[in-house]
């Protein structure tokens, strides 16, 4: 059985970086490629991201080039939500993929990269 | 053509001059051998001539086609999906950068943009301001056309990509 659980507005969730072309590191951004949809099977139910922390979020990938931040009332802003599936993973739900609606597909990603905050790596990562 | 290419060299010629030097520079070159079970497999190099633009210090194309040249040199595939551009996107990607560069010229440049894959192996370019994007994405396979993104204060669309349009929205990009 799915856990729905709800997320507050004010909850922050964490998207992993899963390629190092989804920073813009020379100005410190996340780029709307970040925020792509995959053709099926991949992302059936939307984006993955962790609600826990930046750690849990950095630990879920062999390679993580970095992790991002959002408002989960911010994304409900655009009309978007976030589903929590099996915690702490749940999905950005709502996106349409690129054969879809190319148009808002590349809207929405745009409009989430501007939401998105990279977090500092001192914040999951161990000191050496 | 001088031995060393600086940006103060390869801005100013007359257009035609320009136009023969980037239509050498982009010469694409039959590719042989690519694998017949996996029609997105790239194995073979990049033409000299794509790697000569890469190196020429071209403000700002050069650097962006350098990363699509880094993103060629990837692994096939990571844990996300495929990395590598086919040679399709990757070709096609370098040629509207090329032909965009000549409609603008010599009012405007391209600007400084980043490159991506998505994860089927198409080429992502993105140019990201704060009141303007443009994307330009280029499907992995020729069955799916090119298109142009781009967001201007409020007004936002798509457009099956040309170089005159890439190049008219790159002019929004400071």
């Amino acid at each position: 059985m799915r856990i729905m659980e709800a997320l507050s507005c004010s909850a922050i969730v964490y998207r992993a970086m899963s390629r190092k072309k989804w920073i813009d590191r020379e100005n410190d951004r996340v780029l709307p490629a970040a925020f792509i949809r995959r053709p099926p099977p991949q992302d059936e139910s939307g984006l993955s991201v962790d609600i826990a922390s930046p750690r849990s979020c950095h630990e879920t990938l062999r390679n993580c080039y970095g992790v991002a931040s959002l408002h989960v009332g911010r994304a409900r802003d655009l009309r978007l939500d976030v589903i929590v599936d099996a915690p702490p993973h749940a999905n950005i739900a709502g996106l349409p993929r690129q054969e879809d609606d190319r148009t808002e597909a590349e809207h929405l990603a745009s409009l989430l990269a501007k939401q998105a905050r990279i977090v500092p790596p001192n914040q999951y990562l161990d000191s050496a | 053509m001088p031995a060393t290419i600086d940006e103060r060299t390869v801005c100013q010629p007359r257009n035609a001059e320009f136009r023969a030097w980037w239509r050498r520079a982009i010469k694409v070159i039959e590719e042989p051998g690519v694998a017949e079970d996996d029609p997105r497999a790239t194995p073979d190099a990049i033409s000299p001539e794509r790697l000569q633009l890469a190196d020429a210090r071209i403000f700002h194309l050069s650097p962006i086609v350098g990363q699509l040249v880094e993103l060629w040199n990837e692994p096939e595939e990571d844990e996300y999906g495929r990395l590598k551009p086919t040679r399709h996107a990757f070709d096609t990607s370098v040629q509207f950068l090329i032909d965009a560069a000549i409609v603008a010229y010599p009012r405007y440049g391209i600007p400084a943009g980043c490159a991506s894959t998505d994860s089927e192996c198409g080429v992502r370019i993105e140019w990201v301001r704060p009141g303007a994007s443009v994307h330009l994405v280029v499907p992995a396979e020729e069955n799916r056309p090119p298109y142009v993104y781009h967001e201007v204060g409020n007004d936002y669309a798509t457009e099956d990509a040309t170089a005159e349009r890439l190049a008219y929205w790159l002019k929004s990009i400071d």
